[in-house]
């Protein structure tokens, strides 16, 4: 039973379409992302879960009950900001008290619950100290305690890490994810990084153009996207249009230009037929210049070009002008490629996936 | 968007009627009666106006005038901001700061105290005739000339802080990149800096030329019979020649209007702000010692020239009235002149009349530019062009063109035609302190408003609290700092205002600026003087207190 339900949410701006018939089912409990290029209708989802838009059409519901009619501050909803919109004019503890207040919490319980949540966002003892005071870190878990002291449904978080510097947004973002399990909140995350979305969520939306591409596991939406625009947009790989030359015990057998053929599963209920033409993905890990295993050849290349990132280098390799991206670890020093080698490439069926 | 609860609806429609009312309405009446004569309606005033040749040189005096003193500001303003800003010589911040204090001068103070220095008895005009060994006095501070003398030593400080203001947004990178392209320095001054300054040039001309077009003070004290547009509608209206009064008003208002959209218009488009922030270069240190002393001994000179009415005021202010007659100096000095002003009922009275009605008109002021700054600043309201325009317009509308339209329209009691009697009462003066001052008030809240995130709004409200209880806690304690400060600066310029004061004061409500009048007629200088210190005082201690505990982030708590 879904938590939060998002039913055909349609919102157009003027003549811009920002929602396209959105559906969404959040579980309680969950850590959701909604990932998407900016534009894609990912704030404007989670302002509408807010509150602070409307809906053209579609329904709210919070816990089975449609939650459009109520205003923003009636919603139970803990939103941190992309700017963390702390108030200037008020020290830390009258920023996290804010909303016990607005909620007329008797004062005598509200130092303490305060201080709970000062505590486990990391920031014991800071009540008296002013927001220009704080780092942009601290502005942020100050941010978080704010949302999370009023103990509410959902958790909204809006980009909350793009403002902090690198190594920090990945100790914030393992931080957040403990700390959002701990307390069993359900959460929406909202972000541009899909590195970021797939380390912290449980589940993760794919929005483009208003509209959800693919809800699923990061693995699913990894090694099965469930178009050309979710596998182009998460990670790397190469994409080839194929003919399909027969299919046999649920694979299908696609004519690479080098004469050989490609060998890809397919999934139940699949479309292809023998003659017609497909695309399939090829993720750069999977493929190797060791015959190691039960692994298929797709034949001789040469290296085109290289870049060495430190752990990983990224390869060209042409194999009969078709271009590859191939992934190789960096294991030491001496073992490297060169530009020019010659190398057979070489892939495994099931990593070989046929788009929709 | 933050969610709008239907009072706003409310608000707004007060808002909207209470500005057509008194803002518009006034105005449109006056252009209605300029169409009248004996119960005919045509065009007959306006014909009788341009075939005047005194009416018609008012006019051309005006525009010329006006010409004239933004040509002379100008000049004075814009390289001492580029001496003062780009250059690095012992005391320049306090030159800087001191260049400013022309806009610490109530209109009225700042043109008796060049009567006191260059008046035909002035302290400069005597000190010069005895130098010079003459019989009579040098020079005379009359007519058109003394006027333009004037307007350019008040005016120019415009030009200055506005200049200031675009060299300080400046990217010098620019600059650095024409220098590097092979251009010579005053190739770059004029290839890139001046079309940079352009924004600000503008603003300040039109600035300069609509304050010219509404002078009063000193057409007045020193025109010596030169007839400009402001002073005629001040003497038709005093002859009780009302129709050519309001021909003369819609001529004068028109010209202003026409020079406010134009300035709104630079204003918005802000044409050459620089696609970067950084790459501001501090004031460049000056190497040569003999320069370095001359620019220092400019700005010092300069900074004295500029402190003279100031510090003639504070001496005159102690002089003993009626003692100083063929001397230099006055020859007597006394505490009792202040003495007077607080213990006198006679002189206390206009303090208290000024305190009294500033007091009401920036109290109706600060609430008016709460719900106008944030009506304005939301861009869902509808009708925020009219809105808008309606709030500006008394800062196009000269203070005697504004008074002669209250005092046309709130002359008689007809309720339902939303006239009510107001002249020859209390109220119209107060009225028309607060009409004048709504521009001044509003836009720095509007200002404080667009500035703020709307997310803390949308924060406050998405913790549980209430529109209201947001409104209360969030969003009016940060515009609090904007509201403040033009509501003091609205009450400082309440209670030295002048122009409109002279057109419909009554015996019941003389304020300082016409009491300033009455003590010169009477010879009074020291009376006279200690008001002009008390307000100067006033202003000063605002300006102190806005710039040190209201300004904002970027300084902007004050327009102009």
């Amino acid at each position: 039973m879904a938590f939060l339900e998002l039913q055909n949410l349609s919102l157009q701006f003027g003549q811009r379409v920002a929602l396209d018939n959105l559906s969404l089912a959040i579980l309680p409990g969950e850590f959701f992302s909604l990932l998407g290029p900016s534009g894609c209708g990912k704030t404007t989802t989670i302002r509408l879960i807010a509150g602070f838009l409307h809906p053209d059409s579609g329904m709210i519901l919070l816990e089975g009950q449609d939650i459009r009619p109520l205003p923003p501050d009636k919603r139970n909803m803990g939103m941190v900001f992309q700017s963390y919109a702390l108030f200037p004019h008020l020290k830390v503890f009258d920023n996290v008290a804010f909303g016990l207040k607005a909620r007329k919490v008797p004062s005598v319980e509200i130092p303490a619950r305060v201080r709970r949540a000062l505590d486990l966002v990391n920031l014991p003892g800071s009540e008296s100290r002013s927001i220009f005071e704080l780092s942009g870190g601290e502005q942020q878990r100050v941010a978080i305690a704010r949302a999370i002291v009023i103990e509410p449904k959902v958790l909204l978080l809006d980009e909350p890490l793009s403002n902090l510097d690198a190594s920090l947004r990945e100790t914030t973002r393992r931080q957040l994810k403990h700390l959002a399990k701990s307390l069993g909140i359900t959460t929406v995350f909202v972000t541009h990084d899909q590195e970021e979305a797939f380390a912290i969520s449980d589940r993760v939306a794919l929005l483009w153009q208003g509209s959800c591409q693919q809800v699923g596991t990061p693995q699913q939406l990894y090694h099965r996207p469930a178009n050309e625009f979710v596998a182009r947009f998460i990670g790397k790989s190469t994409i080839l249009s194929l003919p399909c030359n027969s299919i046999e015990n649920g694979n299908a057998i696609l004519a690479l230009p080098s004469g050989r053929t490609l060998r890809a599963q397919l999934s139940s209920g699949h479309w292809l037929r023998p003659g017609m033409t497909c695309r399939v993905m090829l993720r750069p890990e999977a493929l190797q210049f060791d015959p190691a295993g039960h692994l298929s050849s797709l034949g001789e290349g040469r290296i085109l070009e290289i870049q060495y990132t430190g752990s990983l280098s990224e390869l060209t390799v042409e194999v009969y002008g078709v271009h590859f991206l191939v992934i190789v670890p960096n294991k030491s020093l001496s073992r490297g490629h060169t530009v020019g080698e010659e190398v057979q490439l070489f892939y495994s069926s099931e990593t070989a996936h046929i788009l929709p | 968007m933050t969610y709008l609860p239907r009072s706003n609806v409310l608000l707004y429609v007060v808002l909207l009627g209470l500005l057509l009312w008194l803002v518009l309405y006034p105005n449109l009446h006056v252009l209605s009666q300029s169409f009248e004569k004996d119960g005919h309606v045509g065009v007959m005033n306006y014909l009788e106006f341009f075939r005047n040749p005194s009416q018609l040189e008012a006019l051309v005096n005006s525009l010329l005038l006006s010409l004239g003193s933004v040509g002379f500001s100008g000049v004075i303003g814009v390289p001492l901001a580029f001496i003062f800003h780009r250059y690095e010589f012992p005391g320049r911040k306090i030159f800087a700061a001191l260049a400013t204090l022309p806009v610490l001068l109530p209109p009225l103070v700042g043109v008796i105290s060049f009567m006191f220095l260059y008046g035909e008895s002035g302290i400069i005009t005597r000190f010069t005739q005895i130098l010079l060994r003459l019989s009579t006095p040098p020079f005379s501070l009359r007519g058109i000339w003394a006027i333009l003398f004037i307007h350019a030593y008040t005016m120019y400080a415009y030009f200055y802080l506005f200049v200031t203001a675009g060299l300080k947004r400046m990217d010098f990178s620019l600059q650095e990149a024409a220098r590097s392209l092979g251009a010579s320095r005053l190739r770059t001054f004029f290839a890139v800096t001046l079309p940079m300054l352009t924004p600000s040039l503008v603003g300040a001309s039109l600035l300069t030329f609509m304050t010219s077009m509404a002078s009063f003070s000193a057409p007045y004290l020193f025109g010596g019979g030169t007839r400009v547009l402001a002073l005629q509608i001040y003497n038709s209206k005093l002859n009780g020649d009302l129709a050519m009064a309001y021909v003369e008003t819609v001529i004068l208002t028109l010209s202003s209007i026409l020079f406010l959209v134009l300035l709104q218009r630079y204003e918005g488009t802000a044409r050459y702000r620089s696609l970067s922030k950084g790459g501001l270069r501090p004031a460049g240190e000056v190497r040569r010692p003999t320069i370095r002393f001359l620019m220092s001994a400019l700005g010092a000179g300069l900074v004295l020239f500029l402190l003279l009415p100031h510090l003639v005021l504070i001496l005159i202010s102690f002089s003993m009235d009626g003692t100083w007659t063929t001397e230099i100096l006055p020859p007597q000095y006394t505490l009792s002149n202040y003495a007077h002003l607080f213990s006198d009922p006679q002189f206390l009275e206009p303090i208290r009349n000024s305190l009294e009605m500033s007091g009401m008109a920036t109290a109706l002021n600060f609430l008016l530019a709460i719900v106008a700054g944030y009506l304005l600043a939301n861009r869902q309201t509808p009708g925020r062009t009219l809105l808008n325009a309606l709030v500006l317009l008394p800062w196009a509308l000269p203070g005697t063109v504004l008074a002669l339209s209250l005092a046309s329209t709130f002359n008689q009691a007809q309720p339902l035609r939303g006239r009510l009697l107001l002249v020859g009462t209390f109220w119209l003066l107060p009225l028309a302190y607060f009409i004048r001052n709504i521009p001044l008030v509003v836009r720095p809240v509007q200002a404080s408003f667009e500035q703020l995130d709307p997310a803390l709004a949308e924060a406050g409200q998405s913790l549980g609290g209430s529109w209201l209880y947001v409104f209360r806690r969030v969003t009016l304690p940060m515009v609090l700092p904007g509201a403040l400060a033009g509501s003091m600066l609205a009450f400082v310029t309440a209670l030295g205002e002048f122009v409109s004061s002279i057109v419909i004061y009554t015996v019941n409500n003389r304020p300082i600026s016409i009491e300033i009048l009455a003590q010169l007629r009477q010879f009074n200088f020291g009376s006279a003087a200690a008001y002009g210190v008390l307000l100067i005082l006033l202003m000063a201690a605002v300006f102190f207190v806005s710039h040190n505990y209201f300004s904002q982030a970027d300084g902007s708590s004050v327009p102009y």
